[in-house]
Formats: structure tokens, C-alpha cells, sequence
């Protein structure tokens, strides 16, 4: 079984900006989804330990029928908060930012999904930014 | 292991007094507290390994532990005497931030001052801008931190200005490097750093900014 797809219209996300976006997933059967959870979150790689953070969340509950071949298509919005790390691609830490979704079905195990995403500054996209490089 | 905050905290907690509507005045007392804490582990260790020695006099192992305690308290004393002849020259440091908190791309003035004592004038200052990042990982049940400078830049080289040191420097925050962050193990830092020199020796400070996720204007 296939997993979901996010689609975003731009993966440059600023900060306090609200990110929209699609789920799209084909169901090969028949069913009913329960829950579609999708969150925009960042985790630390590198030497250190990982910190992670869920900075934002979109929920949907209810019975949404799945018909089987067919395309499953929802839009989600993330409001991005004000203060947060920026994507970071450094010599000791690097931040990356995802987003995700979780499809839960009753039926079936659950489907997950992820993309990334480019976390920049308040300002960011009226001007030239480069995701900081160490070197 | 992933460490999972339910209450980020993103931003470093910097200590300092506003000055006028959007300044800082930032406070460097790091001598004065290696000072004291270099004198205090020295008067503990030094008569400490010597009175050991004194008692297991003739056991040549027991006196070989208790003087690698002695050199090494030696050592401290030695770097606490310094301290406290630094501390007895010059008052502590201070940094006023002409706008505070920073942003990414934003100018603004620095002021560096620093009062001499007993009539001590520093005769030069160096300030420098660096980004440095700060990772803390385990080894068994150790903790270690490491860091790398992954950004620097000179802000210039000023000429002291009598018993009270005042002078300027204007730093311009780098527009594609990172902003303050700090997780428990993980931590993206600017600072200032200082070196002074005066008459007989050099001394260097540094001062953490804070440095917000946004672009100036």
C-alpha cells in the first residue's frame, strides 16, 4: 500500500507564516479513515544529542469514506511559530524541519508520511537567504 | 536518546540592564569569579596534598598520588594568583548593545568599557564577532560538550583611552548565519569577544547576544 504524499506549494516556510498544504494518499480498498494528523516539527542531528520539537499541529477527526483507487485529497493548515530554530546545516549541529502526516485507519495499519521543509527567517523571502553553511 | 521539551527554550537567557530604550548593557564578571573559585580549589588542595604527604612520608607510591594533587594545585594557585592580580588592576568588563535583542543583517554600535585601577590603563582592545556551536552528548555516564567557531569576523582594533577605558566598534550581524538557539544538548551562539592589553599582560572577554530568528528591516 502506497503512503501519503504532502503537497506544499513552496517547501521556504517563513516563521509566523501559516503553511498550507494537501494530503493526498489512494486507498486500495474500501474504508474509513478515523484521524489524518499532520504537524510541522524539528529535530537536532550532529554530535549532540537530539532535541526535537512538535511546533505545530492540524488535526481532522471524523469517519471521511476512502473509496478504493481513488484518490483521498484534504488541505491542512500549520501556523508556524514566531520563535523557533531555523533550518541549520552546520559543522557540529544541523536542524532540519518535516512535515508530517499520520493517516489512521481503523482497518488497516496506519499510513505516515513526510517531506521536508525550509525554516527561514521573518523577512526571509522578500530578500536573497541562504541556509546557513558552516565554512 | 531524543530529548522532547513540552516548553522549548529557544532563546538564551542573557543577564544585563536596559539601557535607554533599546540598549543593553552587558557585564563580563568571569575574572572575579575564577578568582575566587581558583583560590577557594587551591587553599583546599594545595595544604590538603601537602599534610597527605606529610603523613605517608616514605611511601613512595602514596607520595607520588598526593604530589600530582600538589602540581596540579600549584597550578591553580599560580592561575588564581593572576586572576587576582588582573581583578586588583581592572574593574570588570562591560558591553552596552546599542539595540537589543539582534537581528539577523542588523547594525548597530557596541561600547566596550573598562576602568583601571591604581592608575592601570589598557592600551588596546581587538572585538571580533563569532557564531559558535555548542553540542553535549553522553559516553556512558559522562557528559561531554564540544564546540566549534563556524563564523568569525574582526570588528576592529581600538586605541585605550585612559584609566577609563571607553571605546566603540560597530557590528554588523551576518545576514545568512544562524540565530541564537539553545535546546538542552544542542546550542547555536554569538558572542563578543574582547582581548585587552595592558601593561604587563592581556586579558580577553566575551559577551553572549541575542540574536532573533528574523531579518532587520
Amino acid at each position: 500500500m502506497n503512503d501519503p504524499i504532502i503537497e506544499l506549494p513552496d517547501h521556504r516556510i517563513e516563521l509566523g507564516e501559516t503553511l498550507h498544504g494537501r494530503i493526498r494518499w489512494t486507498s486500495d480498498r474500501e474504508g474509513k479513515l478515523e484521524a489524518m494528523t499532520v504537524t510541522a516539527s524539528w529535530r537536532t542531528e550532529g554530535r549532540g544529542e537530539k532535541n526535537e520539537f512538535t511546533a505545530a499541529t492540524f488535526e481532522i477527526e471524523g469517519k471521511a469514506l476512502l473509496q478504493a483507487g481513488l484518490d483521498f485529497v484534504h488541505p491542512f493548515s500549520l501556523k508556524m511559530p514566531v520563535v523557533a530554530p531555523l533550518t541549520y546545516d552546520g559543522k557540529l549541529i544541523r536542524v532540519k524541519w518535516t512535515v508530517d502526516v499520520r493517516l489512521h485507519l481503523p482497518w488497516a495499519t496506519d499510513r505516515y508520511g513526510e517531506c521536508r521543509l525550509v525554516v527561514v527567517p521573518k523577512g526571509a523571502r522578500k530578500a536573497t537567504w541562504a541556509i546557513p553553511t558552516a565554512g | 536518546m531524543a530529548h522532547t521539551g513540552t516548553k522549548p527554550d529557544y532563546l538564551p537567557e542573557i543577564d544585563g540592564t536596559r539601557v535607554g530604550a533599546s540598549g543593553m548593557r552587558l557585564k563580563d564578571n568571569s575574572d572575579t569569579q575564577s578568582a575566587l573559585v581558583q583560590s577557594l580549589i587551591a587553599l583546599v588542595m594545595v595544604p590538603g596534598a601537602l599534610t597527605f604527604i606529610a603523613s605517608n612520608w616514605g611511601d613512595v607510591f602514596e607520595m607520588i598520588f598526593a604530589g600530582f594533587f600538589l602540581l596540579i594545585g600549584l597550578l591553580v594557585a599560580y592561575s588564581a594568583i593572576h586572576k587576582i592580580r588582573l581583578v586588583r588592576k581592572l574593574d570588570n568588563p562591560t558591553l552596552v548593545v546599542e539595540h537589543w535583542p539582534l537581528r539577523l543583517g542588523q547594525k548597530t554600535r557596541l561600547r566596550f568599557e573598562r576602568k583601571g585601577k591604581n592608575g592601570t590603563a589598557i592600551e588596546r582592545v581587538g572585538a571580533k564577532i563569532v557564531l559558535r556551536e555548542v553540542a553535549r552528548y553522553r559516553v556512558g555516564t559522562d557528559t561531554r560538550t564540544v564546540t566549534e567557531d563556524v563564523f568569525e569576523k574582526s570588528l576592529g582594533v581600538a586605541q585605550g583611552t585612559g584609566v577609563l577605558t571607553k571605546c566603540d566598534f560597530v557590528l554588523e550581524m551576518p545576514r545568512d548565519q544562524a540565530a541564537s538557539f539553545h535546546s538542552s544538548h544542542n546550542r547555536l551562539e554569538s558572542h563578543v569577544e574582547l582581548t585587552m592589553i595592558y601593561p604587563g599582560g592581556k586579558d580577553d572577554s566575551s559577551f553572549e547576544l541575542l540574536v532573533l530568528p528574523e531579518l532587520a528591516a
